[in-house]
This record gives C-alpha cells, structure tokens and sequence, in this order.
C-alpha cells in the first residue's frame, strides 16, 4: 500500500511541476501606466477624449434638434423621444451620465497617481542638462494634473446642468466599495465644488500654448466654466424651485441665498476672461465653425476630432450626393432673424406683414444665411429646391421636415464621393459666448451698466455682420429680452438653447409649443410662396427641467434621491 | 515544462525496469454485456458503466458518403446536435453541440478527444473509427474537470486483433450536386419587377415596353442578356472517389491496424483549369495514413503505438473566396451584361465584374494542410506490488497545418453599349495584369500532452474494485499568420489530473465517485486549479432474483449521476485572456496642436476580476436502459443541467457614477433540461432475413436564469428568461391591405409605409412601430429537437439501410440578397412573384416591391421567419453481398455492391427556396454513388 501512495504522489509532484507560474503581459499593467511619462502623458490625453462630442450628440441628430432651433429628419433617431415625452429614467436618449463619469474617474485617477510618476532617469542624473529636464517635466506634470482637474470640473458642470447635484465621487471607487451608501451631494456643494476646483486649476494653467499643444486646458477655459458654472448657479432654474412641485429635497436641485451677489460672481468671472486680453471676435462668421477655426482666437476652449465626412453626410441635404437631411432648422429660428430695415434700425420678422410674409427671407441678420440653407440659394453648385416636388423637397424620401436645411458646422466644399473630410472641432467655449454671459449677469445686478450694450453689440457688429445697434435706454427686462434674443441668433446650433431654455425657466413654455417648419411652393409666374406650417409636437413637462437619474443607478445605490417628477 | 518531461522519462525507465512478474486478476465474466465501453481517459464493460454516453460504431458512418467525418454524424448520436453548414468540399464542418448550448459565454464548443488526447476528428474516414462515444453527464465528464461542461466527444480508432491478416479493400464513386440553389428572375421578370418596385415609389421606370419586349423575346442576347449565372458557374454534378484498404492482424505479441485512405471531390465550380491554364480545377482530396500498433513488450509491459495523419489539398478557381463568389452570384442582376460581349471580351459593368472573368483569369487559390496525431503509451501490470494494479504512460503530439499558396491577377471587363449611329461601344473596367503569388498566409495548431495513469482492478468475491488516477498535462498552441493578439499567440496550458473508483456488487449495484482536478493559466496564480467530483450509481435490477430469467425483462439497469464539471473556454476573444489583472489599454485618440495632431490614450480598461474563475454546471442525470424479450431496446436518459459563474457584465450591481468600465464577474447563470430517448427493434438473427429499427429522438431547452442584464425600457425586451440567442425583431402582423388600414394604424416610423407594406405590432401601444417594438420573435436557429429513424434489413445477400433526420424547435430567417429584392441594386428571387399588389392583395406572400432596400419591409421581423423543422433522408444504401460459394471461387472472403444516396431529400417549410440549414453560399449537397467492399 505504501507503494501506492508513493507512485500515487509521483502523478501529483508531476502535475504541479509543469510551469504554471508563468504571468504574460500583453497590455501596459498598472504600475506601467501609471509610473511612466511617456504612459502619464497618454493618460492625460485620454481624459480628452470623454468632452461630448456635440456633432452627432443625440443618436445621429444634433443637440439642437432636442430644441427649437431645429428638429431630424430620420423619423426613427432617438431625439424625437425626447421631444415627444416618450422618456424616462430606463430611455434616456441623451444619456451622458455613464460617460462624463467615465471621464471623471480617469481624471481622479490621474490626480492620484501623477505624484508617482518615475522621473529618477533625469532626477538622479547630476548633468545640468538632465537636471533641467526633470525641473521640465515636474513642471509638465504639474500642469497636467490642473488640466484633468479641470476637465473633471467640466464633466460635473456638465452633469449638474442636466441633473442638478450629483455625487461627487472624489476618489477612483473601487468594486468592494459600499455603493449603498452613495449619495447625490447638494447642488450648492456640486457649485462650490466646480468653483473651488477651478480656481485651483486656473491659479496654474497657462494663458496660451505652444502650437504643438494648441488645444489643451487653458487658464481662459478654466476661467470661462467658472463663469458659465455661476451663470447657471444665478440663473432662474436653480434659485426657484416652484416647478418641482413640493419637492422635499431642494437643496439638490437648488440654491439658497443671495442671488444678486451669485449675478455679481457671474458677471465677475466672464470679465475676469474677457480681461485676459488674449481673445478677439473672429472675422468671418461661418469660418467660425468649420475647418481650422481651433486656431481662431475667438476660441477660448474646443473639443478636437479627427477628419471625417460623418456629419456633411448626414446633414447635405438629400438632393445632394450621399446627403441625409439630418438636422433641420425650424421655422421658429428662422423668424428669430431680425429683419434689417436700416443700417440703424431692425424689426421683428412678421408674419402678417405682407412685405416680410412675401420675402421672407430678404434684408435678414445675415447671420441666418450663414446658419440655414434657405429654399433657392446657392449651395455646392446649384440653387437649393425645397419646393414640392423640387429636388430636395417635399416628395423626396428623407426630405427636410421644416422647409430649411443645416448650414452653420456644414463644410459645403467637401466631395463625398470622393471620401472627401475636413476636421471639425465642437466649441465648448468662445468668446461671443463670453460677452453675452457677461451682459446677462451684468443685467440683473447692476442694469444700465454701459458695458451691457457695449458688449451685446460687438457680438452684433462682427465684421460681416454688422448688425445694427441696440438702441440706448432700454429697461432691465427689455435688455434681458435682447441679450436672450441675441443669444439665441449668435449661438444657434450650439447647444446652449436648451439648456438656456431651462435656465431661464421658460421650456414649459417654449419647448411645450410646436414646431413649424415651412411650405414652400413655386409659383407658375415664377418665385415662390411660403406658408408656416406645424411640422410636429412637442412634449415638455415641468420635471424635464432636470433629467431623471438612470434607474439603474438608483437600485444600485438606494440613497440617490430621484429628481422630481420622475 | 522541462521537468515534466524528465519525470516522466523517469517514470517510463521505472515502468521499464520493473518489468518482472506477477499474479494474474481474474475478471469474471459475470454478464454477457460485456462489451467494452469507451470512457473518459479509459474503459468499462458496459454494464459497469453509471454515466450517460451514447454511442455511434465506425461500421454505421460509413453510410454516409462525405469527405468529412462530422457530416456522418447526423442523427447517429443521441444527444448530439449537428448543425451543416456549407457544404464546400474541405470546410464543411458541421456545428456540434452536446445536449444542446449551456452557456451564454464564448467557448461553446465541444471538447474533441481523440484516442485520449485532444485533436481535430473531421478528417478521419470511417473505416479508421472503431466507435465515436458523446460523454453527456457528469460522472462521464467530471473527469476532464473546467474542460468537460460542454460535452465530450470521444473517438476512437480501430485497433489490432489477434488473429489472420484481414485485409479490407473499399471503393466508392459518385456525383455529388446541390441540394437546392436559390432561385432568382430571369431579365424579363427582373426588369417588369423593378419597374414596379420603381413606380411604387413614385419614380419613372428604368425599362421601357421596347426594352421588356427585348428581354422577354431575347432576341439579342448582348444588349438585353438574359444569364442565368448559377448555370454559368455552376455543375450540376460533380465527381467524388474514396478508396479505403486496411489491414488488421496480429499474434500473441504484436497487433496492428494499418489504414490507407484517399478521398477526392470535385468543387461545383466549372472545369476553370481546363479552359484557362492561370486558373485551376476546383478540387479537394485527403490522404489519410494510420497504423495503430499494440505490443507486448513482456508479459507485464505493453506498448501501444498510434500514428494517425492526413494530407490534404484544396484548389479554387479565383483569388477570392468562395462566399464572395456566391454573393455575386446571388446580387448580379441578371441583364447587367452578357457572358461574353460580341467581340469575345469579358461583359462587366462598374459595380459587378464578371463571375466567369472572376473563375478563369483572378488566378487561383490553393492550400494544403496537413494532420498528424501520434501516441506512444506503455502500459506496465504491477502485479508484484499489488494485484491487479497498472501503471502506464503516454506523449501525444498532435498538429495541424495549413499553408496557403494564392495567385492573383485582374482582367478588363468591358460594358457594352450601343451609339445612335447602331456601333457598338465597349467601356472597359479593370485592366489586366499579371500573376502575383502570395504564399505567406498560413494556419495551425498544435498540442503536446503527457499523461499519467495508475490503474487498479481486481475483483474479491462478489466486490468488484476498479481505481483509475492519472495526470495530464498539455500545451495548446493555435495561431495563424494573421494572429496579432499576443493573448492569443502565447500557448494555452492545461495540467491537472482526475480519478476514477468503481465499486461493483455481484454486478448488481455499482457505485462510481470520479474527479478532474485541472488548472489553466488564464486565471490568477492562486485560483487556477479547481476540482470536479461526480458520483454515480448504478442497479442492474435484471440481475435480481425476482426479474432473473424473466422471460420478459432480459436486461434494466436504472443510473442516475450528480456532480460538477467546469469550462474553462472563458474568453474565446485574445483580449480577454488574463482578466485577473488589470490592464491599461489605449483608448480613442485625441488632437492636439495648430495642425490637429493626433495623440495617443491610455486608460484603465475594464476592472480587473482578479477571482475570475471557469464557468461550473451541476448536472443531474438519471436514466435507465432496458432490454425486452432480448429483441427491444429502450433507452431513455432525463437531464437537469444548471451552468453557472458564466461571465456576465454586472450591469445591476456597479454603478455607472464609479467611472469604471465594468468588468466581467462570474455572475451568470444558465439552465439546461432536457432528455434523450432511443427505441430499437432487433429481429432474431437469421440467414435468410434480419432487420433492425431504430428511434431516437433527443431534447434539450435552455434558459438564461441571470445575465446581470441592464434595464430595458420595456419587459418583453428582456433576455433573462429566455432560450439563449433567442431572436428578436418587430412581430408582423401581415400586410398593409389599404391606406384606411394604414391611416388607423399606430405609425411605422422606419419608412413611409403604403398599401401592401409589412405592418408590425405595436408591442408598447405608444402609438408608433419603431426599435423599442422589438421583441422576442421565433425561435432560437439551434434546434431544441432532434429525432431520427433508421432501419436496416438483410435479405439473403441483399441489405438495405436508410436513416432519415430531422430537427424541429427551431427558426430559419430570410433574409440578404437571396430574398430581399432589388437591394443594393442586386436582383430579385423568384419569391418576389407572389408579391403584394393591389389586384393580388388577398394571396400575397411578399411585400410590395421596392426598387432599394425599403427599411420598413427588410427589416428583421417575423414576416421572414420561418418553421425550421425538418426531416432530410442523410442516407439511403442497397447493397448485395456475394455469396460464401461465389467467393470462395474467387479466393476472397467476402464482397459486397452497394449503391448510396447520401442527404437525397429535405421535408420542410422553405418553400424550396433554400435549404433548412445551410442558407447562404456554397449550398448543402446531395450525394449519389456506387460502391464495393472486397474482404481478403
């Protein structure tokens, strides 16, 4: 018996002797990532990555078309959910909140790890040229963990404008962490949060870059959130609570306390901006927003992208080579257009006015011809036929709903057939933004401030612009109605409607309307006839104010508090 | 690894020098089932045997005419689902599943064991296979511990005997064809078709009357062709040999089985190298070599050698693949443009070439492959130490492969048009160019394993006693010149070990505990080996005195198996591989700088799951085998599968606001039931006429228990719950039978929609059919079902034999080019006849036609589901066998004729437009030959 168990142990010592110890790598492991600088750098620019996009932000459609500048011409794109009520906290079509977390977890990461970065190479090397290698790079390092801080403020700035306070999860949670516990911090905790991290990063960052690092985190970017974050802590929305209709929990979707001194820090912060000196309106307003405009000093902050022909492709319109529609204005944005009567002197565009109702689209802001293709223009080398039975009109399938398409971000040079791309950046801030944020605050705590139509009317009088003034001597509520008139022309397309909507506390109204499009038909005498039309239903309730948390979330984590009404 | 090697260098020299004496284990013959059963890493008589396995004997695979051994499978086995695919000759292996599918995870197939060692099996004949064995349940799989949860199919080859030289001899010749090609319009119909799908969408026609009139005369085949390029392209039958002779002897000290096999078969692609010397045949053909020799070195020492291997060579017209010629086949319209034009060039156009021109002058594409399986094993009796003790050691080297040698060129092509002044012009596409060899492409895999066995057996009075303990160990290897993944390119290890105790009473009650103790590198150090027990027992209740001799019951034995198994084929992608460990992948790039730079990301890629473990399922097996008046047989096995810690993204359980990506957690849960039953009929065996029937019919259902699933916005687009790979689209509801129907109907937001369109069901009643109305339709395409019936009779010299198979319980969906019209300007099947118009609104069976892809009609819905079920006669065999006297007379000992029919029909709801199984590409072929089997 004892032999059995001796060549019994033999199979066994044999089994474990086969080289099972081995341990391969074939991806950077951690401490790979995290103590090298070449890996810290890429780390850094992953953060990057996870700025949304904005060109096809909402299942193939832009943001825009979640507002009444515009709506899609797929019937079955996810945005037409959100514009007709049909979402909640499963279906959400505008989901970002998985990703801008992502981000923020890479960027808490970074913070964690970037002080073990292993610079001994140059450290330990007493060579004077190596030593000023590593005062470099400890320098780099520095400054690279003020732009993942600030990267990570603007994802929760982001969060907070469509959720109110969120949790702010200051450290990478790892999987055994007690996620029950979690909770949604005050929206004056996320505010103060946003703030304080700003003003660290802003105490580091630099004002400009060298060419080759162009694009990244700037003290005007950092700066610029500061400002829109205030803004957005001053405005309606969140100082007034009534829509969420008895809410027990306020303090996440609102704030307490002195308002004007809240305007005050708003208006503070975008002159802190302005005052930087380093930003100057561009010159050519459709420039603006296609091709190399990242270099364009209007630009105080812009995602990058690749070359693509993604977006033309959706959004040509359908007569043209592989075009799609995609996202088209409305009749609504149009009408916003002032009319020019003289270089003094505009007025609203009317309907009812025969001359304007006739023309409609004659002696306009040119700031509309710059933003939407309208029926019969020029555009890639043929006037543009929205009319019934036109080319790119009513009959066509997967024609324009609204009788207009996009041209503001459309690069119209390019030839799809022949793969043709061109890059686009998507402008997180620039500075016409600036201005009109500036007047805005600056309207509610201090009215017939001189800078407040100094401002608004640079933003009026770009070159090739050149709109007429505001007069002087408006009230405070007038000046308001300009400043979100102007804000409403200047940055169509932007995504800044919707949430301006909201902030102003008036989407109930607004987004709760219908959109019109128009019909367009030609004439036998020639020209053509244009009659509004109501191109679809729109659903906004009153707890749309703030997106639902996912659901998903909540059974996760029980103590995160549901916003009202979902 | 080295140390293994010299361990078991040892122990050969220990098995070696013990070679002394010793006692003799008398087994007693207590039962006539004693026939020996195949297990996993050995072999029981087969009334020991607890498990659940069945059975298939090489001799019954021979009925089947294939050059691939899987195809022989068909209804054979109980248990095993065989699913055909193409039925090119070379790759047509068929999907095989054991008791259907019980995971949710990548590794889903079968663990293969030839003669002990895991290898490929499809390129084995049938005269080479001594019996091919399914270990279903767990007592017959625990043994192969986080490799055996999928099913075991073990084959194996034949060996020696003692005895004369039998020396077989057996030819076989036939023509094999399509079973059925898909069916599409002629130019006539084509063009009037696309008329109409153009008017119905309010464009003008393409064809004017003058231009139908042309087709539908065909009065000038260049300007107006009409070619049916299946016809052009395609034999009708093409020719298919096999030649088998084999050898099988041996005398007291040697016994051997030496196997040479050639199989060839001609592709269905025309005679290409005849007309073009660039070109070449299409051709397949496989060599197979073996010689399987056992040796008593001594009285205590066996030897046993296995050398298994095959040659094989493939040859296609044309630098590209087969599936790229039969989507051309089935897009190119048949009016594009003539075979050839009037001045001998090459027809084509700018968005098709030329399927002929792709045969005859893109080139030709060969490959050659190559198996080789080898086994050295010495068995040493330990008598001296203990009776009936054994220990024995075996290498394998098993490998594959496959070199590939392409030659490419392109050729002109010219569209032809015609000017106003009546001359003819040619437009030319693509341009000639020479040949271009490429011979880099290659495949392969290989495996190296050793094993170890310690084995006991010795009867005491009524108690019998048989332990088996082995060690395994093994490196997998399997890469191609494409493997760029290192995960994938680094070999795969497996060692462990297992053991076997049987323990049987006056072979009556028997009571089995096995094990598998294996470990794999793919997971963290010390998580790495699991164990994997089964117990199982046994009552032969026919042995009992109350149903002894019983004129009625003449054999019941009832088992029933509980224990845990375990698969280890986790993370079948390369990235997967090591999910113990955290990685920081690259991530999307960013841009940077005045001229938009692009700079690189890393980032923390998913969670490590630094657990990760095997998925494991306890099953639970009973059964019971029953004998009746020694002619009926009954088999019947019941099976209660539950597969978890299967791989799930924890959906419910990490919350998104963590910034993690999640990781994969061994959260998963499966369940699997389901049960197998076999009927047979022997008659007495008599010279002058005997015959059998057979049924067997085997289930298997599953269900996704917990998927850690996300949140859908509505319940019935849930997976938990549901069959695995359960379809889902939009549920048709019929056809559109007018614009008031439409009007009142909730809107179908893909397209415009009009009478005669495809109306869905409004699962949500939101008032609109859009991607949130997808549900659940149909069912899964593996079948839950499959029965067959096989019979055979012998009268006097003549035999019969025929097996029809069949599978219900599943769903066919048509879909692509071969029944949606006019997509991506391709041509239009012949199903589009019945389409909807306004006068055939009632007996319509297609939608209205559209001249593109119309996004309400071709969406995936029920509407082009089908009824998978089918029966299809695999075989049908004649055969006369020569009488004693006749062949004595010519100095053999026996011979037979035989004609085969080998997958002769299908029975089923395809309409005959497809075939139930294989959809797309080369198509399933039928097979009819003329055979002769000469016996030395």
């Amino acid at each position: 018996m004892k032999n059995l168990l001796y060549i019994g142990s033999l199979f066994f010592i044999s089994v474990s002797c086969i080289d099972m110890e081995r341990e391969l790598t074939t991806e950077f492991t951690e401490s790979q990532a995290k103590t090298t600088y070449d890996n810290s750098l890429a780390r850094v620019n992953s953060i990057y990555t996870d700025i949304p996009g904005g060109y096809l932000q909402i299942d193939g459609a832009m943001a825009a078309a979640n507002s009444d500048e515009a709506t899609h011409t797929l019937e079955t794109s996810a945005v037409h959910r959100l514009n007709n009520g049909s979402w909640n906290s499963v279906d959400n079509p505008d989901n970002l909140w998985g990703g801008l977390y992502r981000g923020i977890r890479k960027a808490t990461q970074f913070l964690e790890s970037s002080d073990s970065i292993n610079l001994d190479e140059y450290r330990l090397n007493p060579a004077p040229s190596a030593q000023s290698v590593y005062e470099t790079r400890l320098a780099e390092i520095t400054r690279w963990k003020n732009e993942a801080r600030f990267l990570r403020a603007y994802f929760y700035f982001e969060l907070i404008k469509r959720y109110g306070g969120v949790p702010i999860i200051s450290e990478s949670l790892d999987l055994d962490h007690d996620f029950g516990s979690i909770e949604r911090n005050t929206l004056l905790e996320c505010i103060n949060y946003i703030i304080s991290e700003c003003d660290l990063a802003a105490a580091s960052l630099p004002v400009t870059y060298p060419n080759l690092e162009m694009g990244r985190a700037t003290k005007g970017a950092v700066l610029s959130l500061k400002a829109k974050t205030l803004l957005l802590a001053a405005s309606e929305l969140f100082n007034n609570p009534a829509w969420a209709g008895g809410y027990d929990r306020s303090e996440l979707i609102a704030l307490n306390g002195d308002r004007q001194a809240r305007w005050k820090e708003a208006a503070d912060a975008a002159k802190e901006v302005i005052d930087l000196s380093v930003y100057a309106l561009h010159n050519n307003y459709r420039n603006l927003f296609i091709n190399n405009s990242f270099t364009f000093s209007e630009i105080i902050f812009t995602r990058r992208n690749s070359s693509s022909s993604e977006f033309e492709v959706a959004n040509y319109p359908i007569g043209y080579d592989l075009g799609n529609s995609g996202t088209t204005p409305s009749q609504g944005l149009v009408d916003a257009y002032e009319v020019v009567v003289s270089s003094t002197q505009t007025e609203p565009f009317d309907w009812n006015n025969p001359s304007h109702a006739n023309n409609p689209y004659s002696n306009r802001d040119p700031r509309l011809g710059l933003s939407v293709i309208l029926n019969n223009s020029w555009y890639k080398g043929r006037n543009v036929e929205i009319w019934s039975g036109g080319r790119d009109g009513p009959g066509v399938v997967n024609a324009t709903r609204t009788g207009y398409y996009l041209k503001k971000y459309v690069n119209e040079n390019l030839n799809l057939l022949q793969g043709g791309t061109s890059v686009k950046s998507w402008h997180i801030f620039r500075l016409a933004d600036t201005y009109l944020s500036y007047a805005e605050a600056l309207n509610e705590y201090n009215p017939g401030n001189p800078e407040i139509l100094a401002y608004i009317n640079m933003v009026r009088r770009r070159p090739g612009i050149n709109m007429p003034r505001i007069p002087q001597g408006l009230d405070q509520d007038e000046m308001r109605n300009r400043i979100r008139h102007e804000r409403r022309v200047e940055l169509a397309f932007e995504d800044h409607r919707r949430w301006d909507l909201r902030r102003w506390m008036v989407a109930e109204e607004i987004l709760d309307s219908p959109l019109q499009g128009v019909e367009v038909t030609r004439l036998e005498a020639g020209g053509f006839s244009y009659t509004p039309f109501i191109s679809e239903n729109r659903v906004f309730d009153a707890n749309m104010y703030l997106y639902p948390i996912p659901l998903e979330e909540i059974l996760i984590s029980p103590n995160i508090r549901q916003n009202p009404g979902w | 690894m080295k140390n293994s090697i010299y361990i078991y260098i040892l122990l050969l020299i220990l098995l070696i020098h013990t070679d002394k004496i010793y006692g003799q284990v008398i087994v007693k013959d207590t039962l006539a089932l004693n026939e020996i059963q195949p297990i996993g890493f050995g072999q029981q008589p087969k009334w020991m045997v607890t498990s659940s396995i069945s059975q298939v004997k090489g001799e019954e695979l021979q009925y089947a005419f294939t050059s691939n051994l899987a195809n022989s499978l068909y209804g054979r086995i109980p248990g095993l689902t065989v699913m055909q695919g193409s039925g090119e000759p070379g790759v047509d292996s068929p999907g095989l599943f054991s008791r259907g599918v019980g995971t949710f995870g990548p590794g889903r197939d079968i663990l293969v064991i030839v003669d002990g060692f895991e290898s490929s099996f499809e390129q084995l004949v049938p005269a080479e296979i001594a019996s091919i064995s399914l270990l279903k349940d767990a007592s017959a799989t625990a043994i192969f511990g986080n490799r055996g949860a999928n099913g075991v199919l073990m084959i194996t080859t034949k060996r020696g005997h003692e005895g004369p030289l039998v020396v077989n001899f057996r030819t076989q010749h036939g023509f094999h064809s399509a079973q059925r090609l898909p069916k599409f319009l002629g130019s006539y119909d084509y063009a009037s078709l696309l008329n109409e799908g153009l008017a119905n969408e309010g464009s003008s026609p393409r064809y004017s009357e003058e231009e139908l009139e042309n087709y539908r005369t065909g009065s000038d085949p260049f300007l107006y062709p009409n070619v049916n390029w299946q016809e052009e392209i395609l034999r009708n039958t093409a020719y298919m040999a096999n030649y088998n002779l084999n050898f099988k002897g041996g005398n007291e000290s040697v016994r051997y089985f030496v196997l040479l096999n050639s199989i060839s078969s001609e592709g269905l692609y025309i005679k290409a190298g005849d007309m073009e010397e660039e070109s070449t045949n299409s051709t397949y053909s496989r060599f197979n070599f073996r010689s399987n020799v056992d040796i008593d070195i001594s009285d205590r020492l066996m030897a046993t050698l296995i050398l298994g291997g095959s040659v094989e060579n493939k040859a296609n017209p044309a630098g590209r693949t087969t599936g790229g010629m039969f989507n051309t086949l089935s897009s190119l319209p048949p009016n594009s443009f003539p075979v050839y034009n009037p001045d001998g060039s090459f027809g084509g156009s700018s968005a098709f070439s030329n399927p002929l021109g792709d045969l005859l002058q893109t080139g030709s594409h060969l490959s050659n492959g190559r198996t080789l399986q080898s086994t050295l094993k010495l068995t040493q009796q330990l008598d001296q130490i203990a009776r009936g003790l054994s220990i024995s050691g075996a290498v394998s080297f098993n490998n594959y492969f496959r070199s590939y040698s392409i030659k490419s060129k392109q050729y002109e092509r010219y569209a032809l048009s015609r000017n106003d002044e009546g001359e003819d012009t040619y437009n030319r596409f693509g341009q000639n160019t020479s040949l271009v060899g490429s011979e880099g492409d290659s495949e392969q895999w290989r495996n190296v394993i050793f094993q170890g066995f310690m084995n006991y057996d010795r009867t005491f009075g009524k108690h019998g006693l048989n332990g088996m303990l082995m060690a395994h160990s093994e490196t997998f290897t399997n890469i191609s010149s494409e493997t760029t993944n290192a995960n994938l390119s680094f070999p795969f290890n497996h060692v462990g070990g297992g053991g076997r105790f049987t323990y049987s009473n006056d072979a009556k009650y028997i009571a089995e505990f096995s094990f598998g103790y294996m470990g794999s590198e793919n997971f963290a150090k010390d998580s790495r080996f699991g164990f994997f027990p089964a117990g199982s027992l046994g009552w032969i209740v026919s042995q009992e005195s109350f149903l002894k001799n019983n004129p009625t019951v003449s054999f019941l034995k009832l088992r029933s198996s509980y224990g845990l198994v375990g698969n280890n084929r986790i993370s079948e992608g390369g990235p997967n591989r090591f999910l113990f460990d955290q990685r920081f992948p690259y991530t999307a790039s960013y841009y940077l700088g005045n001229t938009n730079n692009v700079v690189s990301g890393i980032a923390e890629g998913p969670l490590a799951n630094p657990g990760v473990t095997w998925e494991k399922e306890s099953r639970f097996n009973v059964g019971f085998e029953m004998t009746l008046f020694d002619r009926f047989d009954l088999i019947v096995d019941v099976f209660d599968h539950n597969r978890f810690d299967i791989l799930a993204t924890p959906n419910r359980t990490i919350p998104q606001y963590s910034g993690v990506v999640r990781p994969l957690l061994n959260e998963g849960e499966m369940r699997n039931r389901g049960g197998e039953m076999t009927l047979r009929y022997t008659s007495k065996p008599s010279a002058k006429f005997s015959y059998f029937v057979e049924a067997n019919t085997w289930y298997a259902q599953n269900e996704i228990v917990f998927m850690s699933e996300q949140l859908r916005p509505f319940d019935y687009q849930n997976r938990t719950g549901m069959p695995l790979d359960q379809p889902f689209g939009l549920r048709a509801v019929g056809l559109f039978a007018s614009q008031a129907e439409i009007d009142s109907s909730p809107a179908h937001l893909f397209a415009p929609v009009k009478p005669g369109d495809v109306r869905y069901e409004d699962m949500n009643q939101d008032g609109v059919v859009d991607q949130n109305d997808v549900a659940p339709v149909g069912k899964p395409g593996l079948p839950t079902t499959t029965f067959s019936f096989q019979s055979g009779l012998k009268f006097k010299g003549f035999d019969m034999n025929f097996m029809l198979q069949g599978v219900t319980g599943n769903s066919v969906y048509l879909g692509g080019l071969n029944f949606h019209a006019f997509q991506n300007n391709g041509q239009a099947p012949a199903m589009a006849l019945d389409r909807w118009t306004p006068e055939t609104a009632g007996s319509a069976t297609y939608p209205r036609l559209s001249a593109s892809n119309n996004l309400n009609n071709y969406r995936f819905s029920s509407f082009w589901q089908r009824d998978g079920t089918f029966m299809k006669m695999r075989n049908l065999e004649f055969g006369y066998s020569l009488s004693e006297s006749m062949s004595e007379r010519l100095r053999i000992t026996s011979a037979r004729l035989f004609v085969n029919g080998t997958n002769l029909f299908s029975l089923d709801r395809m309409d005959g437009y497809r075939d139930p199984e294989t959809g797309f590409g080369y198509p399933a072929m039928r097979t009819l030959s003329l055979g002769a089997s000469f016996q030395f």
